[in-house]
């Protein structure tokens, strides 16, 4: 009973400390605006569409070579979504969209888990309020179900209280203040209609409900030639696709009409998230290993939803992160909100002013040491201005970001191997001209490391189109075949912002393997390219890069039906090394959607552990 | 060349145009007037949110500092600077404080506002500054009557301090707002425990009507000239105290305010009452002394109480009121008149206590008997008259 109080006295608290924050004189206007812990209540059910998940099967052969097809097989297979299944995915909602910022109340089966800053705390219901079934149903329905639960057995606890407690704030006061100050110094000291709705309105109820989810499936049977042995074997994989859409209903008390009403809500986007399993079988695989790639599939998709509705969430005023700018030197900025806010490395600010009534922005900021504000006195989170400058009494707001962007660049990638023919052969060019694409992520942001600051990843696939030119002989100059390539690789760099115009630059060192698609033709090298990056950043949302830089490699494949009606191995004209410049121009744009990327991302306040 | 050199000034004075350049002069006053009272902090300081304007931060800083101190001189319902004629005495003085404005703050908060509004910062900061300094330096200037030297002249008026109802609060309400008066200079007179109202005034006050304060005839039992009704109320983060001061002789109202203490958790509630005194007082003083120095400007209020017996009681009546008329221009105010015992309200210029009245009383009397002082309090004078005969205090 103890704790149920608890729980009690803590919701009404929050539903009423922080609204005084522009009541009176001493507070400060909008301009000067701070984010104040909020408190939201959540159910440890969420909704779903469907108990189970028909995925709809392929079955692909391929043989040592990698070639091979798929045909769709005549059935699907039924993915069972039970019931810990499903509380796990509200425990991953409750994790990556309602984030640490928020003290947390959520209804369970007859407990309640209240997680605040200072930890968690299980409370018994004791049948106080009948435990909230998410059950299955269409979105409708389950809203209907959500508000009447909210407005009968919710209200009837907690809506009496609060609303008693909204009264004895008033009742508080004597006769001769609402008659005489509440008249004359009501603006002066606050108590104003905006107060009452300032004082009532700052807490909110989140539902989730997981929309048709989207899916596909692989098996996968490849034929492999054992290197010892020279007999053949196979080995199975089982692939699975998902796609799941959650939509996050956000209710509030309303203390005039003396229900919750609807807020609004978010549509969490996972993307396309493919799973398999880790390593490939020997056998036809269990219907346990299935399940258990589906299961990690899901709980990918679920964390993708959630991490593209909490950057949504971020987009309302109401939920992001408002600072005023204390002091500065133009360049450096202090802040005691840290992991307990959800402030990860690299975090971005827009810095705000307010101008002839209109609030805009003139710069941006990241954060560059997080305060570890596990507990009260922790170093504060330093924020250095990359675009701009701040000066005392400015705003920061946070920039809804997921430090993810999708890469597109123009390049020449040119490689040279020398020839070996005869004495003075002068080798081979190739000239690759094309585009690449691919992923950026920001390794400081996504695991929440000081240690990994603006080192970014590049994941790229390349595609190009260019010629072979060499030399037959002395006297012979030839230009080859016009030569199609495609090719990949990972990329590290790492950012130094130069002053605060949004410039920088960065040493980055990126590793490929190109082949040629030409009948005609099959070259392939490896590279390794180290490079310097020239870069500006406009926004958190979008950057440009100049890249240039040297390939240093080696042909690990030459073959040529120049000399014969065949293609034949010509590796032996060169001498292997390769090297050659590489140039590139690339923009990033920002993926709010994270996808796959969803497995890299850590919790920031895992260091409070 | 020459179309270069114009293309040149052209793209130059452009520029120079296009560019938001932000023209600011600095003057010794303030270039701003926003300013509001927040509350008193202390009983010589006083919270008071300034707006600046410049052309950054730091200028606006400077400019809300001046702002800040202006208000406390001109601004508000209680400048210091009350008349147009203190105001161009001190004109030299207030430029000084304008130009070291810090020397009076005495804390600044963090930025409250900051706007930029027609190219120009504007920002806003809460200060606290030390008002009795400046009232010091402008009393030092003989810009203004100090404290003492208002005591001195006129004789600065006597209080006393009541709690309108009891509870865990009064003490601490009443004991803060005679702190409040002492630190300004009054001279506070405290009702010891088992006080009682005296007999003659409980007479009079019986006399006067049903309807009388209990604390009114206290004030008068304790002779003092004024007399504050405390009243506070509040919850465990928030207090309020109203105040009510009136006058004792007369039982005018001098002034009345109420002033809150911010809305804060703390461990013991008597801080926030004190802090909700602690706003009245600066409020409720300075109405006291502006009310105070008119009053006493046309006459300072006394109660003379008359006992005499219902033989003569008719022929003293005459005659005092003879005797009264002659010392005062302004009409005398007759409160109750029975066969042997009346009373009345008399405003007099230049008379400092009731004996001094009864010294005048005694001169000018030419009614039956001779003039006997019973008991003379702060304004209160009780006198008996009578021919022949006991004098007697009975209600009619």
């Amino acid at each position: 009973m103890k704790k149920f109080l608890l729980i009690v006295f803590c919701l009404i608290s929050v539903f009423q400390l922080s609204a005084v924050e522009d009541a009176s004189l001493l507070k400060s206007d909008e301009t000067q605006k701070t984010y104040e812990r909020k408190a939201v209540m959540g159910f440890g059910d969420i909704g779903f569409m469907q108990d189970a998940v028909k995925v709809p099967m392929r079955y692909c052969e391929y043989n040592e070579k990698g070639e091979g097809r798929c045909v769709p097989w005549t059935f699907s297979v039924n993915y069972p979504l039970d019931t810990s299944e499903k509380l796990k995915a509200a425990k991953i909602f409750y994790q990556w969209t309602i984030t640490n910022r928020f003290d947390k109340i959520i209804l369970g089966d007859n407990v309640a888990f209240m997680r605040t800053k200072g930890g968690e705390v299980k409370i018994d219901l004791g049948g106080k309020i009948p435990t909230f079934r998410a059950g299955t149903s269409d979105r409708a329905t389950f809203r209907r179900h959500l508000e009447h639960y909210l407005n009968s057995d919710v209200r009837k606890v907690f809506g009496k209280l609060l609303d008693a407690s909204a009264e004895q704030r008033y009742s508080e006061l004597s006769e001769k203040e609402q008659e005489t100050f509440m008249v004359t110094k009501a603006k002066e000291l606050g108590l104003s209609a905006a107060f009452v709705k300032n004082l009532l309105n700052s807490s909110y109820v989140f539902a989730a409900h997981v929309a048709p989810i989207g899916s596909a499936g692989r098996v996968v049977r490849t034929r492999h030639k054992s290197v010892t042995t020279g007999l053949y074997y196979s080995s199975f994989d089982i692939e699975i696709e998902l796609s799941v859409d959650v939509v996050f209903m956000i209710y509030r008390y309303n203390y005039e009409t003396k229900r919750f009403e609807h807020y609004g809500d978010i549509v969490g986007h996972s993307g396309g998230i493919s799973g398999s399993t880790d390593t490939a079988l020997q056998i036809i695989p269990t219907p346990k290993q299935v399940m258990s790639v589906f299961n990690d599939t899901f709980r990918t998709a679920i964390k993708a939803a959630s991490l593209n509705a909490n950057y949504q969430l971020k987009q309302d005023d109401n939920f992001a992160i408002f600072m005023p700018v204390k002091s500065s030197d133009g360049k450096k900025i202090e802040s005691s909100f840290g992991v307990m806010e959800d402030i990860r490395v690299d975090h971005p600010f827009e810095i705000l002013e307010t101008v002839d009534g209109k609030t805009q922005r003139k710069g941006f900021a990241r954060a560059r040491e997080v305060s570890i504000n596990c507990n009260d006195s922790a170093a504060p989170t330093v924020i250095k201005v990359t675009n701009g400058d701040a000066e005392e009494g400015d705003q920061l707001r946070e920039y809804p970001w997921t430090g993810l962007y999708f890469n597109l660049g123009l390049e020449d990638d040119m490689v040279y191997a020398k020839g070996n023919r005869y004495s003075g052969d002068i080798g081979m060019m190739l000239v690759a001209p094309g585009l690449h694409l691919g992923t950026n992520v920001d390794l400081g942001y996504v695991m929440n490391s000081s240690a990994l600051s603006e080192f970014y990843l590049n994941v790229f696939l390349d595609f190009n189109v260019g010629l072979q030119s060499e030399y037959k002989d002395e006297n012979q100059k030839s230009i080859g075949a016009l030569l199609y390539w495609f090719g990949g690789g990972l990329g590290i760099a790492k950012r130094f912002y130069a002053g605060s115009a949004g410039f920088f630059f960065a040493p980055a060192i990126d590793a490929s393997y190109h082949g040629t698609l030409n009948d005609g033709r099959d070259f392939q090298h490896f590279d390794i390219t180290p490079q310097i990056q020239l870069g500006f950043s406009a926004t958190p949302s979008f950057d440009f890069i100049i890249k240039a830089g040297w390939n240093v490699g080696f042909l690990t494949k030459a073959e040529s039906n120049e000399y014969s009606m065949e293609k034949v191995d010509v590796s032996g004209s060169y001498s292997g090394f390769v090297h050659g410049p590489y140039m590139s121009l690339d923009f990033n744009f920002h993926l709010p959607i994270v996808s796959a990327m969803a497995r890299m991302y850590t919790p920031s306040s895992n260091v409070c552990r | 060349m020459r179309k270069f050199l114009v293309l040149m000034l052209v793209l130059a004075l452009c520029l120079a145009g296009c560019s938001n350049k932000c023209d600011f002069k600095k003057q010794q006053t303030p270039a701003l007037y926003e300013a509001t009272f927040v509350e008193s902090s202390g009983t010589g300081e006083m919270m008071i949110k300034a707006t600046g304007i410049g052309c950054s931060v730091e200028e606006a800083l400077e400019e809300a500092k001046k702002t800040a101190v202006w208000f406390v001189l001109e601004g508000g319902d209680k400048p210091i600077l009350k008349t147009q004629a203190e105001k161009t005495r001190a004109y030299g003085l207030e430029m000084q404080m304008y130009a070291n404005p810090v020397k009076y703050i005495r804390w600044i908060s963090d930025i409250k506002s900051k706007k930029k509004e027609g190219g120009k910062t504007k920002v806003t900061y809460l200060f606290k500054i030390d008002v009795a300094m400046i009232q010091q330096e402008l009393a030092a200037a003989e810009i203004i009557t100090s404290t003492e030297d208002l005591g001195e002249s006129m004789g600065l008026p006597t209080v006393s301090v009541f709690a309108d109802k009891g509870g865990d609060f009064a003490k601490t309400a009443v004991s803060a707002l005679q702190e409040y008066f002492q630190d300004n200079s009054f001279e506070v007179y405290k009702a010891a425990q088992g006080d009682t109202v005296n007999k003659i005034v409980a007479k009079m006050a019986a006399l006067e009507g049903a309807e009388t304060d209990p604390m009114h005839d206290m004030a008068l039992s304790l002779g003092t000239d004024v007399y504050a009704k405390v009243n506070y109320s509040g919850s465990g983060s928030k207090a309020s105290v109203a105040v009510e001061v009136f006058e004792t002789a007369s039982g005018k109202m001098l002034g009345t305010t109420t002033g809150f203490s911010a809305e804060r958790r703390v461990s013991d509630a008597n801080a926030l009452v004190q802090e909700a005194v602690n706003d009245a007082g600066a409020k409720v003083v300075s109405q006291i002394r502006k009310e105070w120095m008119e009053m006493v400007k046309k006459g300072k209020p006394f109660k003379v109480a008359v006992l005499s017996n219902s033989t003569d009681g008719a022929a003293v009546d005459e005659a005092l009121y003879g005797a009264l008329k002659e010392l005062s221009s302004r009409p005398i105010k007759r409160q109750a008149g029975g066969k042997s015992t009346f009373s009345y309200i008399v405003y007099l210029k230049d008379m400092p206590n009731a004996y001094e009245l009864f010294q005048a009383l005694k001169k000018a009397y030419s009614g039956p008997g001779q003039l006997e002082k019973v008991s003379d309090a702060g304004s209160f004078l009780v006198i008996k008259a009578a021919g022949n005969g006991e004098i007697e205090l009975t209600i009619e």
